[in-house]
């Protein structure tokens, strides 16, 4: 049996393009970006939504919410006026520079719905970061562990009740990983515990998979492949994860503090 | 041969036609070849692999025993880069593939080595609405290879040079006409539909005569004003209408029918511009293939609002069914139900899930839908399984008359449908929305799996299920006893045809787009399937 160490902090946490919303928050956001542009987003869900889907948050086309943070508002817009050859995305130049301009601020109002201030001091819960040794999994600005998700700039990609979730209930919302570009966007960070024909046991993170065979990732980091020809037994372990819960180890007061200094991480691109 | 028109591709090709070693066997089609394609299974005729679009070789060196043991014989990387879904047509040593939007490539089918490429200037504001710019293949008959290209114009290219024979225009880019399926080639006519429902235009199926590329008919999928089945749009709704023919067909000879899916009526999302069943869209139409006129349809979906077309190859077969021998014609809708018709009537006689479904309660005794509650797309999001790319898209399905069986490549996924408003204005096709959007439940939310239905009844005999991303790869079966298909992941694989046991996998490290089709080339039987912006082909040692 692997020994499970402690402290795989915020292992729910993802940078780049995802997050897994609930369907329920999906649409509770499309409806609040109603408010940001009429007319940008009429077509948005005209043009756009087909693959993005309605609220951004991806569907056969990427997660855009964060588009604005990784490309800029101009950034964006080239995107849209030329598109992006090999990837599916079409040129909606013919939709005249105004129209591409409504569609490039919806789009950028997307992330501003989830930057409302957070309770807890930033400061404090920098110090609580340190005390309770989360650079052993987690890198920020180039220092620390790499078993989970990288959070330099996990405040500009996730919501501060996104970042709580993450701290208090890890493993039960797992989110999105679209990295591999090979595939659609899928669950990181999912456990799974292997078992070979020949009884041997391996449980680790699933890293990637197809039909024939899986890449697991043990606590030591160590990359397993196998064909799953060669397995008796492949599961799914829904909710667990190597990052403990601090719901009772963290006061309600820390917590937000620790929320706040996530969310304050904003780091270089 | 225009090399003055080509440039320096031109001049380059030319170099490579005459140092090329290329079998000097005619390409010279003739509409009896096709008809008795299975007697020459050496070659891959038509996009369907025959008229009835089964998807079947005769083919068997390729077997249950060695398919373990295939080789790769040569790969072909695309010049011309993007969404590649194009399925090859084989004939006389020569492939003819193409690249996206609209290239023709001919390659000598010994060692991937092109030999002429056709390579069609398409309009720098060409609008592609609701679709990618892609093909899916050309069709062959006589010494003319003919491609639909993506700016709606039909091209006949000289079967060893590439040379235009003539250039015929179908239908009008700027009003959001785009052409990427394959054309279908019978007696003397060629046939194409078009695609672009989503920009606010009427369907069309064209016949075009095959020597002169002058149009012999034309028949649109919304009926004007006037004519029977326009009062199934309420109000003008039928001037935008939609329901285009953007994939492939069959063809029966002996009743001489086209048999052709449409697609989805427009607005997609949003009906309540558009009250009533809006004929003829997510039908099967059986055409007669001399006048155009329509022997009969069948609605699959009336008043559809979730974007599944029914465009879908539909595959005809002879059965005895409840004890009675028919003609049939099967389809495995993008909704999620099989369907199975009698291709002389129109007859609705089985219609079952073969996908996750929450839609429908059922089928009537006429096959029209008894629908759920609450399925249709709200501004806060509707669940409904299938997803909007469908229990099954535009991809091939295969029928094996060995076993019985028809394979398919299905999709258990459902969507989030939200409405929106329409902004439906003709005159400016790019301002036309699709009222409203969708997010799919993906990634572990979904699967594919290659299911083999029993054909007269669509009852599940095996599935092999997928992991590692979606799949739009179409399926073939062979009379070695295999069928062939691919997952998301780049992994082309052989099941026994039988039982769906997986028998032999190769990763060719990217997602598929396209359907596998099998040959024989110096007593070789070969598989051939695009993935990435690649061709693979694989032989026995």
């Amino acid at each position: 049996m692997i020994t499970i160490r402690p402290l795989y902090a915020a292992a729910l946490i993802l940078a780049l393009w995802g997050f897994g919303l609930s369907p329920s928050a999906a649409a509770q956001n499309a409806g609040k970006a109603a408010t940001s542009s009429d007319e940008g987003k009429t077509l948005f869900e005209g043009s756009c939504a087909v693959c993005h889907g309605i609220d951004g948050s991806g569907g056969s086309g990427p997660n855009i919410r964060h588009a604005a943070s990784s490309l800029g508002p101009n950034g964006i817009e080239t995107l849209v006026k030329v598109g992006f050859i090999g990837s599916g995305m079409p040129t909606f130049g013919e939709l005249g520079d105004e129209k591409i301009r409504q569609i490039v601020d919806y789009v950028v109002s997307f992330e501003q719905e989830g930057s409302a201030a957070t309770p807890g001091d930033p400061q404090k819960g920098k110090a609580i970061y340190r005390s309770k040794n989360c650079s052993q999994c987690h890198i920020v600005d180039g220092q620390g562990g790499n078993l989970g998700p990288e959070l330099t700039r996990v405040g500009a990609l996730l919501s501060p009740g996104s970042l709580r979730d993450a701290i208090v209930s890890p493993g039960s919302k797992l989110p999105l990983d679209a990295r591999l570009a090979e595939r659609a966007p899928f669950k990181a960070y999912l456990m799974q515990r292997a078992v070979t024909k020949d009884g041997r046991e391996i449980t680790g993170m699933r890293v990637n998979d197809d039909t024939f065979s899986v890449q697991l990732r043990d606590a030591s980091g160590q990359i397993h492949s196998l064909r799953k020809s060669d397995l008796q037994k492949l599961e799914d372990l829904p909710g667990k994860s190597w990052m403990p819960s601090y719901k009772d180890s963290l006061t309600e007061a820390e917590i937000n503090d620790l929320v706040a200094y996530l969310a304050s991480l904003r780091g270089a691109q | 041969m225009k090399l003055r028109k080509y440039g320096f591709f031109g001049v380059v090709l030319f170099g490579l036609l005459l140092s090329s070693s290329v079998p000097s066997l005619a390409q010279n089609v003739t509409y009896d070849d096709i008809l008795h394609s299975a007697t020459q299974p050496e070659n891959w005729l038509t996009y369907g692999g025959n008229y009835s679009s089964q998807r079947f070789s005769e083919l068997k060196q390729i077997d249950t025993k060695n398919v373990g043991s295939l080789k790769m014989q040569w790969v072909y990387q695309l010049r011309q880069t993007g969404i590649n879904e194009s399925s090859p047509i084989v004939v006389g040593g020569i492939m003819y593939i193409t690249e996206p939007p609209s290239t023709v490539t001919a390659l000598d089918v010994r060692t991937g080595k092109a030999i002429w490429r056709y390579v069609p200037k398409l309009p720098k504001n060409l609008l592609t609405i609701g679709l990618f710019p892609t093909n899916r293949g050309v069709a062959i008959l006589g010494d003319t290879v003919y491609v639909a290209t993506i700016d709606s114009y039909l091209v006949a290219l000289d079967a060893k040079t590439g040379a235009v024979r003539w250039r015929t225009h179908v239908a009008e880019n700027k009003e959001g006409y785009a052409i990427t399926q394959a054309p279908l080639a019978i007696n003397g006519r060629i046939i194409t539909g078009t695609g672009g429902g989503e920009a606010g235009l009427r369907g069309i199926l064209d016949a075009y005569d095959a020597k002169t590329g002058k149009r012999l008919w034309r028949i649109w999928t919304v009926p004007a004003a006037g004519e029977p089945g326009v009062e199934t749009w309420s109000g003008d709704s039928w001037k935008w209408g939609g329901a285009t023919t953007w994939n492939g067909g069959s063809y029966d000879p002996e009743s001489n029918t086209i048999y052709w899916g449409t697609g989805q009526p427009t607005p997609d999302w949003n009906g309540d511009g558009r009250l009533g069943d809006n004929l003829y869209s997510c039908s099967l139409l059986a055409i007669d293939a001399d006048t155009g006129k329509m022997k009969w349809y069948f609605q699959f979906t009336p008043h559809e609002t979730h974007d599944w077309d029914s465009a879908e190859p539909p595959i005809l077969f002879d059965a005895t069914l409840n004890g009675k021998p028919r003609k049939l014609v099967a389809l495995a809708n993008r909704n999620a139900f099989y369907y199975v018709l009698d291709r002389v009537t129109g007859q609705f006689l089985v219609g079952v899930p073969f996908a996750k479904q929450t839609w429908a309660k059922g089928l009537d005794a006429k096959g029209r839908p008894i629908l759920a509650d609450n399925i249709e797309p709200s501004a806060q999001g509707t669940l409904v399984y299938p997803a909007i790319t469908g229990a099954v898209n535009w991809s091939s399905p295969s029928y094996s008359p060995l076993t019985g069986l028809f394979y398919v490549n299905t999709r258990e996924m459902g969507a989030y449908y939200f409405k929106g408003k329409p902004t439906i204005e003709p005159a400016n096709p790019a301002d036309t929305g699709g009222g409203g959007g969708q997010r799919t439940l993906s990634g572990d939310n979904a699967y594919n799996a290659i299911r083999a239905l029993e054909a007269t009844t669509g009852k599940r005999k095996w599935q092999f299920k997928m992991s590692g991303g979606d799949t739009w790869t179409g399926v073939l079966s062979t009379a070695g006893g295999l069928v062939f298909s691919a997952d998301g992941s780049g992994n082309l694989f052989a099941l026994d045809a039988e039982t769906g046991k997986p028998l032999w996998n190769f990763n060719l490290g990217v997602g598929f787009r396209a359907n596998p089709v099998t040959y024989a080339v110096d007593g070789k039987q070969c598989i051939a399937v695009s993935a990435g912006n690649s061709l693979f082909v694989f032989s026995l040692p």
